[in-house]
């Protein structure tokens, strides 16, 4: 493929504001910085460190489930010497509240809004820096207290939160429900408090940027899909994140000062007194899920963007349908709000509610159709690259397909009541926030590296990390369906103990294998990520012949990002396009002007900027 | 390429750290054996005639007797069903082709135990005393996979073997799956989960049990059928579940197994009892105080561990087994003399009147309103081990918790709801907790009953909660004032006034 | 390398597509036919759905396929086709999968609306509730009513839940109903959120602190592998389906349904057994 560095346009600009700051210390430029680039990269480091925690605990999950109460390596000897190695069942019902928790709020959300919203927007808007740099390193840093709490909650009161991270009360609300439900799952609530704060900070700030800090000519549907889909998720999170924040303090108050939001009056909790005063447990579940069913998309919705760019560009072809890729993705969020209720399908609650919500989620299958079929549309007569990107990218369709079909069993009311809380449910969001979000994650990690860097991540590796992965996440997801087909429970540390389930025993055995498997894959993701980043091959400003105007930008780039601000003339997609075969290229930067108006961005807001 | 190092010498460091081999289960020692001096705790060696000869201690002896969780040891002398199967190497098919280590066997009996991975020893012919692993068994061809192989010849047809201790060790594994978590692998009640339960699990090792059918008067102890019930039915009120749904053989074995725990609790404190006088950390400091030399002590204790200890053991083991004989015995079990009398008002008024009155002294710890909040939870009670006040007032139970008498109004009876449960737990009490036995001469079986129709009752009381009698005909309004409000049945809310009250008026059947 | 990685994502769907195809066979599946009605229905709905599900993933992965060998056997100086998507294919496929999807939801509702929405269940049957099942940390407490007590409405029946009654009869772990008719329970908690599940007859309802919940199920006459002769019925295991705390897997309990004269007889020793003082009847230990 071929590489370019791009001309510098029209007359140099003075580069004033791209060079003033050299003499700044190692720790304000890499430690406490204010660099969109450095936080971005900040977060990637934390949120792979988490991925390998959260990764361990699921391994600690698999384990049990394939090997009930037998001797658990490393943990049982350190833990449960007294028991010959079994570990009990609270410490099972910590290990998957805790994979469960650190998966979502450290890695996935933060490694999708965090890591790649906070490098990529600036860099491809053209824009030099977030419009708040330092609320934009705070909310780096109000990741730490966050890790920092959950930290605690594993070692305060009784070994770690018990109660799912749904936190569902009454489990969740009263103390004496849940064996380190004590300190644990208050530290718990202070955590998600400050994972809620550190991302509405990113919201503000992304949204502002986008909208205030767009390069001349970026006009709202020049920008790549990847700034859509997170200006989409930055909307969302700002709107449905208070209503966690608020649901949080709430069951903190029935917890630590005796007040009953969601504790009905008479229950009888291991034993203590009676409980008083009127609260409602499907209050929780309204707003949890108010928060937490966006919050999925919050997930997802940066994954397909990144994709679609990615996917664009190793086909050198456009994006096929950029605008029904755009309005699907609003769809999608609108639609997000008024789906909450499906998760409450059995709860309990009024249904004719059930039966609304039922429609709403059927439906949001919609959006979600279409954004797949202009994906394989994208591929379709492309000059495909098949690179490490490529095959993440296709993983990510691929797998898409598979979480997004899924869930349409669970949609439709009377079967869900069959199929909620079984494994099939844990297949579904497994295949969407691992198969597909997860592999968006690495090839995007694949595709931005070098800008990054300024190196290259090695591809072989790079691809037989795909490789196993996929086998090893197929061999340990796709038979969770027929477990769930076979109704067996989610959350249960010996599922053997009822004879219906006792001969899917092999079968989860095949499981933790697989498990095993993918878990060793990443060990080369984070040997090549961090052996490329000192030893990887060098490259230009434009590795992959891309159009966006992160591409323009040397690599990494410098303070300030661009040497001159950069004007758009194009759209992002703009592959194999007749003018871009008049250069000689199959790609035509976003900054090229046309030839009929060398001079004049095509924005009303171009005083504004220059 | 120093990273990638770092990180694979840090894994390697992990491995050494924690090994490879997984950990085996181990049997905890009680709190007393640490109070006994180490030699008393290990035994001693001595070297005699150049060879040298080793003493077993209180910790030896118990292992000796007891085994470890993973290899257990069916002592015969106590009244335990260990499993025993014996029967006869058959002869093989001819047409059929089996593996070096497989071979055919009929069982003498019905053979219907779990025998895989349990041990079989052979006791005749070429492989006899030869101890064999079972890695399978199948009952239909009765083919049996064990885990050595045979060269030249495999064990002849007719070879007699045994197999010892399958029931006991099916229940030991039950155990890990069911109990572990809370009973501990001791059954100490000290599991990992049970620092988190109210009340706390049991602890075995005292022997005791709360809810029995066993005539307190001449044993403490608890019926295969006690434990059975509470297995069965669970404990209402605590963290002890129902499992209803385990099969007889399960249960079985289960509670085999938990009478072999408990046994060995006992066991352990009558072995540390026997040293505990004269070789605890406290009596040797204060003999060394005394003058007498270290030396000398320890020359005494060898002397008591060659002889008087073992005696002093075999005697403690043989009350032991008559402590666990003397429970099951017919003699043992409380079955009232009389049927139930009738629920009328009559009989709970007079119950009423027992409950109040001097002789039955219910008022004492249950309350006047049968709250549970009686003038004797009020008092510091005496540590019997230390004779210093306890920190908390209220009633402490054998095992040092503090426990509270049954709230009678919460409907909620932990040893079973069934009259025969209510008058049992008046009768023989609870064992190893502060409620007396009223055995035969305090209480007779007529004012018993009074008394269990009355308990009954309580819970009922000043609630529109009328009975439809099966023998009268249905009496819907009662004549109380229709109770609207949401009345929780552990709403504590009936007083002495309304119980009164209500007892005289006609609510019953 | 290139045709490696087309099969290879050619490959993985083949083989979802198997598994699925003999996971019935290798009993990966339903744990049996389901023995109540409103269990054949979700059965129906399901593979309703699986078809539909079915052609669209072959159709996709199909697709996806085709335009990957594509792109592999392009030759290296080939352009890309170089298109910004079709109108016509976009409005295809929005208005095609949006009548899929509508009909699959409105096909739902009647099945919900039978068994979900109070108006709609069997006569009599909120009135004559069989039993109150209680779940707790971590067992299922059963309540009968006393047989000979009728509830005249509704109201009555919420009097009765109110509180525990002298006559009541309790069990624990194992709830017995009358088959081939709808019964009715209701369903509540003593403490945290459980859930009632019934695998064999896909039943499942959440029991909510401070809610009680009717639940109505019709377990048929004919019984298949669930028969359970000493039991004098069909057995169905039921457990908790929300977590409930580290005990949760432990609660394993069963549904038995019998014809009803056995299960009249059922209530019978279970008064019998209720009322037991060890001297009026012989049965005298369990």
């Amino acid at each position: 493929m071929s590489t370019m560095a791009p001309e510098e346009t029209g007359a140099p600009l003075p580069h004033d504001h791209a060079h003033d700051h050299h003499d700044i210390g190692f720790v304000r430029k890499y430690i406490f910085s204010t660099d969109h680039k450095i936080i971005g990269i900040q977060f990637l480091i934390t949120t792979m460190l988490m991925l390998m925690v959260g990764g361990a605990l699921a391994l600690g999950v698999r384990w049990q489930l394939a090997f009930p109460y037998e001797s658990m390596p490393i943990i049982g000897r350190l833990l449960f010497a007294a028991e010959g190695g079994i570990i009990s069942p609270e410490f099972y019902t910590m290990l998957f509240t805790m994979h469960a928790t650190v998966m979502i709020f450290l890695v996935i959300i933060p490694v999708l809004a965090g890591a790649f919203g906070n490098f990529l927007i600036p860099l491809q808007i053209g824009a030099d820096d977030m419009a708040f740099p330092t609320l934009n390193m705070l909310s780096y840093w109000f990741m730490w207290p966050a890790i920092f709490c959950f930290g605690i909650s594993f070692l305060a009161g009784g070994g770690g939160p018990a109660a799912g991270w749904t936190s569902y009360p009454v489990l969740a609300a009263i103390k004496e429900a849940a064996p380190g439900s004590g300190a644990a799952q208050t530290w718990w609530l202070y955590a998600v408090t400050f994972v809620g704060v550190s991302s509405m900070m990113g919201s503000v700030n992304y949204m502002t940027t986008i909208i205030n800090m767009r390069a001349p000519g970026m006009t709202l549907f020049r920008m790549p899909l990847t700034i859509w889909a997170m200006f989409i998720t930055a909307i969302l999170q700002a709107f449905a994140l208070p209503v966690l924040t608020a649901a949080g303090f709430m069951q903190l108050s029935d917890r630590e000062f005796g007040t009953s939001f969601f504790v009905p009056s008479g229950l009888v909790v291991n034993n203590a007194d009676p409980t008083v005063g009127g609260g409602q447990p499907l209050l929780w579940q309204h707003l949890f899920w108010f928060y937490s069913h966006p919050a999925v998309y919050i997930m997802l919705l940066p994954a397909m963007g990144m994709v679609s760019d990615m996917l664009s560009c190793v086909s050198r072809k456009p994006i096929f349908g950029y605008k029904p890729m755009v309005y699907s993705m609003a769809a999608i969020a609108g639609l997000g709000f008024i789906v909450w209720g499906h998760h409450m399908f059995t709860s309990g609650m009024n249904p004719a509610l059930g039966m609304t919500f039922m429609v709403s989620t059927i439906m949001i299958a919609l959006p979600s159709a279409i954004k797949t079929f202009n994906w394989i549309g994208t591929l379709w007569g492309g000059q495909l690259q098949f690179n490490a990107v490529l095959l993440n990218c296709v993983g990510f369709v691929s797998m898409f397909i598979v979480g997004g079909l899924s869930g349409i069993f669970m949609a439709a009311v009377p079967v869900d009541i069959y199929f909620h809380d079984t494994y099939f449910i844990v297949a579904h969001f497994h295949y969407v926030l691992f198969g597909a979000t997860l592999f968006g994650v690495f090839g995007a990690i694949q595709f931005w590296f070098p800008k990054m860097f300024g190196r290259l991540m090695n591809d072989t590796v790079a691809k037989w990390h795909f490789f196993l992965t996929f086998i090893g996440f197929n061999i340990t997801f796709f038979p969770m369906h027929m477990l769930g087909i076979a109704g067996m429970p989610r959350r249960y540390a010996d599922p053997y103990l009822h004879p219906y389930l006792e001969h899917l025993l092999p079968m989860n055995q095949l499981m933790t294998m697989g498990a095993l498997l993918m878990g060793f894959a990443q060990f080369l993701l984070l040997g090549n990520f961090l052996m490329s980043m000192f030893y990887g091959k060098k490259c230009s400003r434009n590795p992959w012949g891309a159009n966006g105007l992160e591409w323009t930008a040397p690599s990494p780039p410098g303070h300030g990002n661009f040497d001159v601000p950069p004007i758009c003339y194009r759209g992002p997609y703009d592959y194999s396009s007749p003018e871009a075969e008049a250069t000689g290229e199959d790609f035509i930067l976003q900054t090229t002007p046309p030839p009929e108006m060398p001079e004049e961005p095509d924005s009303e807001d171009e005083s504004a900027s220059q | 390429m120093g990273i990638r190092q770092t990180w694979i010498s840090g894994m390697l460091l992990a491995l050494t750290l924690t090994g490879c081999e997984p950990p085996s289960a181990q049997f905890a020692n009680n709190n007393r054996v640490s109070n006994l001096i180490p030699e008393a705790q290990l035994g001693i060696t001595e070297e005699s005639d150049g060879e040298l000869r080793h003493y077993d201690g209180v910790i030896g002896t118990l292992d000796g007797s007891f085994g470890t969780p993973e290899n257990l040891i069916a002592w015969m002398k106590l009244p335990i069903d260990f499993g025993q199967l014996e029967g006869t190497v058959a002869e093989s098919p001819a047409d059929v082709e089996i593996d070096a280590n497989q071979f055919y066997v009929a069982f003498d009996g019905e053979q219907d135990d779990i025998i895989t991975d349990k041990q079989l020893l052979l006791n005749s012919g070429e492989y006899e005393d030869t101890i064999l692993g079972i890695t399978r068994y199948d009952a239909e061809t009765g083919l049996l996979t064990v885990n050595a192989e045979f060269e030249d010849s495999k064990p002849a047809a007719g070879d007699r073997f045994v197999i010892v201790g399958q029931v006991l060790q099916y229940g030991r594994e039950l155990y890990m799956t069911h109990c572990l978590h809370c009973h501990g692998t001791t059954g100490d009640g000290n599991g990992p989960t049970a620092e988190y339960l109210n009340p706390r699990p049991r602890d075995f090792r005292l022997g005791l049990f709360k809810f029995t059918s066993t005539n307190a008067t001449t044993t403490k102890g608890a019926r295969r059928d006690d434990l059975e019930h509470v297995i069965r039915q669970g404990v209402p009120g605590t963290y002890m579940p129902s499992f209803l749904l385990l099969k007889d053989d399960e249960l079985h074995a289960i509670v085999e197994y938990v009478r072999f725990l408990s046994m060995r609790g006992q066991y352990e404190n009558d072995l540390v009892t026997i040293l505990e006088g004269n070789f605890s950390e406290d009596a040797v400091k204060s003999m060394m105080e005394g003058g007498t030399e270290r030396s000398e002590i320890i020359k005494d204790l060898l002397a008591t561990l060659k002889e008087d200890f073992l005696l002093d053991a075999a005697d403690k083991a043989d009350n032991l087994a008559r402590f666990w004989e003397a429970a099951e015995d017919e003699s043992a079990l409380v079955i009232p003399g009389k049927p139930r009398t009738p629920d009328t008002p009559e009989s709970r008024a007079r119950g009423r009147q027992l409950y109040l009155s001097a002789k039955a002294k219910c008022t004492n710890c249950h309350g006047v309103a049968g709250l549970g909040n009686g003038p004797q939870t009020f008092e510091y009670e005496t540590d019997p081990t230390t004779n210093e006040k306890r920190p908390a007032p209220g009633l402490h139970d054998d095992w040092g918790n503090l426990v509270k008498p049954r709230n009678l109004t919460t409907g909620i009876y932990r040893g079973g709801r069934r009259p025969l449960d209510i008058y049992r737990r008046i009768r023989v009490g609870i064992k190893g907790a502060k409620m007396p036995a009223f055995g035969g001469t305090v209480l007779s079986d007529d004012e018993v009953w009074d008394l269990v129709n009355y308990v009954m009752s309580i819970p009922y009381e000043g609630k529109d909660a009328a009975p439809v009698a099966g023998r009268q005909p249905a009496e819907e309004e009662t004549g109380h004032s229709e109770n609207e409000t949401e009345t929780q049945t552990n709403n504590p809310t009936v007083t002495q006034d309304q119980v009164a009250q209500q007892s005289g008026s006609g609510e019953g059947r | 390398m290139k045709k490696f990685w087309c099969l290879f994502f050619i490959f993985w769907p083949i083989v979802a597509i198997i598994i699925f195809w003999i996971s019935p066979g290798m009993n990966w599946w339903f744990p049996g036919e389901s023995y109540s009605p409103l269990g054949a229905q979700i059965d129906d709905l399901f593979y309703l759905i699986l078809w539909i599900v079915a052609v669209v993933f072959v159709g996709t992965q199909i697709g996806l396929g085709y335009v990957l060998w594509k792109g592999a056997t392009s030759k290296q100086d080939d352009k890309a086709w170089y298109s910004h998507g079709s109108h016509s294919l976009e409005v295809m496929w929005t208005i095609v999968p949006a009548g899929i999807l509508l009909f699959i939801a409105l096909y739902q509702m009647d099945v919900w609306a039978q068994y979900r929405i109070k108006a709609n269940f069997p006569e009599n049957t909120l009135t004559a509730p069989i039993a109150e099942l209680t779940a707790r940390q971590f067992e299922w407490r059963v309540r009968y009513p006393h047989p000979d007590r009728k509830f005249k409405s509704e109201a009555d029946v919420k009097k009765w839940l109110r509180q525990p009654h002298p006559d009541d009869l309790h069990t624990v772990n194992d709830l017995r109903v009358p088959s081939g008719k709808p019964v009715l329970i209701y369903l509540r908690t003593e403490d945290v959120q459980h859930s009632f599940f019934v695998p064999k007859l896909r039943v499942k309802q959440d029991a909510v602190p401070g809610l009680v919940i009717p639940v109505w199920f019709e377990v048929q006459n004919r019984a298949g592998e669930n028969e359970e002769p000493e039991l004098k019925g069909s057995s169905y295991e039921f457990l908790c389906a929300e977590l409930c705390g580290w005990g949760h897997y432990k609660m394993k309990a069963r549904l038995v349904a019998q014809p009803e004269k056995e299960f009249k007889t059922y209530i019978d020793e279970l008064q019998a057994d209720q009322n037991e003082d060890g001297v009026s009847s012989d049965d005298e230990q369990e």
